[in-house]
């Protein structure tokens, strides 16, 4: 019986599209330019149309070949999304509130990845980053950021 | 006579230059930061080695060079331990370590199997090291006559056989590594002076920050991947001592043989343009169970099998230097990574590094062999140290992790922008991850790029637009025959193999 691998179709379609539209942006946005006098257009242009074939490759190989496609990794969404938000607030955070609350709340957040980190443990661990990241960052290399910060 | 005379005096001035007290402090920092973060589970040494580089973008470029090697040297350490004592190997040059290495481990003979590693590194590496000093001067005095269509040749054949000697999909490897060199057309053109791909950021202007990006794509997404996979294993810690460490009479009259076969297939391996440690590693495993009189012993903890692998490993990761260095042109992702952070210090790797800076290349090669010794000397006393670590839970390492992830890429340029990029970056590594598509050739093409449009854009106004240029020269011919060459073989596997049998399966057999 004919298996498909709907992974690697899915993935090679994406992978044609970003092509194409890397192609059609750098193309309507750029000057192409001749071969003797390149525009800035011309090799992005040339790459994403590699990007796009190669993609349709990917794609055709996943329909055609009898290939068992292999489980892989399967996507966790919860540690996903928490580590993700966990460098977005820090990144949030260190300019307006400073650098010990940027690391509280990332451990906060980064700490609903699992049910392994309790919330005393993950209390206890931010604490320790902090002193630690006072010591080395702020004393031993002398970075200049604030530690705390009123928002407003 | 000459070469003699010329190879020591070079020896003189890396010495002069490698051993200030600053420069070997340095170096120990980065071995022993380089082994603190390798021998950490779930973090491989590709993002070890992407963590720890900002650090040294304070550094003067000689000293920043010198802690490299060290990072280098100790993360790639740092993984042959968690693949002996765990069998958690943190990058594909380390797979093969494990298979005889951990059940060493478990016939309790974990240290005669450390100390062996870290002898046979120090020889594959020595032996690396003193055929980069021999042929890199060679390859510079050749690499001065290349042209624009020469490099652009040799870049593209560097992304080429990256991409088809892996364990990925050819396909899928030449797909990443073109979305690199797609992502390294963003910020500025040289040649215009437009901005490409902005979109109206005035941060995007430089380019893509390659710290984001190596920290997004290797370290932030093997974190997500690793959050509730990596258990903790308990190793008993009294098996490791010094006394076991001594190896038996019988250890040391196997070793040597495939400690120097072992540095031999990785000094070849190494030096070829995109192949790397991981092929080095294979081969030389495949053929010591070929040369073995019991080649049954092998996967059940038989010395061989750790110690040519290891040798290979140290060897190549020598040899990869020859063309990254005389070149510019990486050969694997740590390379391309070495190359960026080099590039960041104002510091372009050529043919004319090495007559311009005689004392940065030089020093830089001493300062190998001056980690490599380190690595030999600190491994062995704080065996207990690195243990301590392996067994460190997982889920209070990896908030400690992306704090030093954060506050890493932000002491960079002090912009959150950065940090904006490594969570793009992370998101997309890790859909990459799930769609079985290497992130290794996306840096080395995000590195290359920038170089080969250049290049590609230089010969063509040589050339008057003549595409005939990369034909009408004899050696960017024989380049593009090597591309097809290796395109093909490519092809040709991918074609026969049905279930997903690797480039290095066929050269382990």
């Amino acid at each position: 019986m004919q298996q498909r691998n709907y992974k690697d179709i899915a993935y090679g379609i994406g992978l044609v599209a970003f092509g194409l539209w890397i192609f059609v942006y750098a193309a309507t946005n750029y000057h192409l330019g001749t071969p003797a006098q390149m525009g800035p257009g011309l090799f992005p242009a040339g790459v994403g149309t590699l990007i796009g074939v190669l993609g349709a490759v990917i794609a055709l190989t996943g329909a055609l070949r009898n290939i068992p496609a292999d489980d892989g990794p399967r996507l966790d969404l919860r540690a996903t999304i928490s580590v993700l938000s966990a460098i977005g607030v820090f990144a949030l955070s260190v300019t307006t509130l400073g650098l010990f609350p940027a690391i509280i709340l990332m451990v906060g957040i980064a700490s609903l990845a699992d049910d392994k980190l309790k919330p005393h443990k993950a209390a206890l661990l931010a604490l320790a980053l902090c002193t630690f990241a006072y010591l080395v960052f702020n004393l031993g290399l002398g970075m200049p950021w604030p530690l705390w910060r009123s928002p407003f | 006579m000459d070469i003699l005379a010329l190879f020591s005096e070079n020896i003189g001035i890396g010495l002069a230059t490698a051993v200030t007290p600053t420069n070997l402090l340095y170096c120990f920092f980065g071995v022993f930061l380089g082994m603190l973060v390798g021998v950490m589970p779930g973090i491989g040494a590709m993002s070890a080695i992407s963590m720890l580089f900002p650090l040294t973008f304070y550094l003067e470029p000689t000293t920043a060079l010198i802690m490299l090697a060290g990072i280098w040297y100790g993360t790639a350490y740092g993984d042959s331990l968690a693949a002996i004592l765990l069998n958690v190997p943190g990058a594909t040059s380390t797979a093969i370590t494990c298979l005889d290495g951990y059940p060493m481990a478990r016939q309790g003979r974990a240290g005669v199997a450390l100390l062996m590693t870290t002898i046979a590194s120090f020889i594959g590496g020595s032996i690396g090291i003193v055929l980069m000093m021999l042929f890199s001067p060679v390859i510079v005095r050749y690499a001065q006559q290349f042209g624009a269509a020469e490099y652009f040749m040799l870049m593209l054949l560097g992304l080429i056989s990256a991409s088809n000697i892996s364990n990925a999909s050819p396909a899928k490897s030449m797909a990443m590594a073109a979305l690199g060199v797609a992502l390294g057309t963003v910020g500025m053109d040289l040649y215009t002076g437009t901005n490409r791909f902005v979109f109206g950021t005035l941060e995007l202007t430089d380019g893509i920050g390659i710290v984001g990006l190596a920290m997004g794509l290797f370290g932030v997404s093997e974190i997500i991947s690793s959050v509730r996979d990596v258990s903790t294993s308990t190793i008993d810690r009294k098996s490791i001592t010094f006394r076991s460490m001594i190896p038996t009479r019988d250890d040391l009259s196997r070793v040597w043989p495939p400690i120097l076969r072992g540095s031999a297939i990785g000094s070849f391996f190494g030096a070829l343009p995109g192949t790397g440690s991981a092929v080095a590693t294979f081969v030389a495993y495949g053929s010591e169970k070929r040369l073995a009189r019991q080649p049954e012993r092998f996967g059940k903890g038989a010395i061989e099998g750790v110690v040519a692998p290891e040798a290979a490993n140290n060897a190549a990761d020598q040899t990869a230097f020859i063309p990254t260095m005389t070149l510019g042109i990486p050969g694997s992702a740590t390379m391309a990574i070495m190359l960026g952070a080099l590039l960041i210090q104002g510091i372009s790797p050529g043919p004319t590094l090495m007559t311009r800076h005689p004392d940065v290349f030089w020093g830089l090669v001493m300062s190998f062999w001056i980690g490599n010794l380190l690595l030999l000397v600190l491994n062995v006393p704080l065996i207990g140290l690195w243990i301590r670590i392996l067994m460190i839970p997982y889920h209070l390492l990896f908030p400690a992790i992306l704090m030093f992830i954060c506050i890493g890429v932000y002491s960079v340029n002090n912009s959150t922008f950065d940090i904006w990029t490594v969570v793009v970056f992370g998101g997309i590594g890790y859909l990459m991850r799930l769609g079985g598509l290497p992130a290794a050739p996306l840096i080395l093409g995000f590195v290359l790029g920038p170089l080969m449009e250049e290049h590609f854009r230089r010969a063509m106004i040589l050339s008057r637009g003549e595409f005939s240029t990369f034909i009408d020269r004899p050696v960017s011919l024989s380049v593009l025959l090597l591309c097809l060459l290796v395109l093909g073989w490519g092809g040709y596997r991918a074609w026969r193999g049905r279930r997903s049998a690797s480039a290095v399966d066929i050269l382990a057999d």
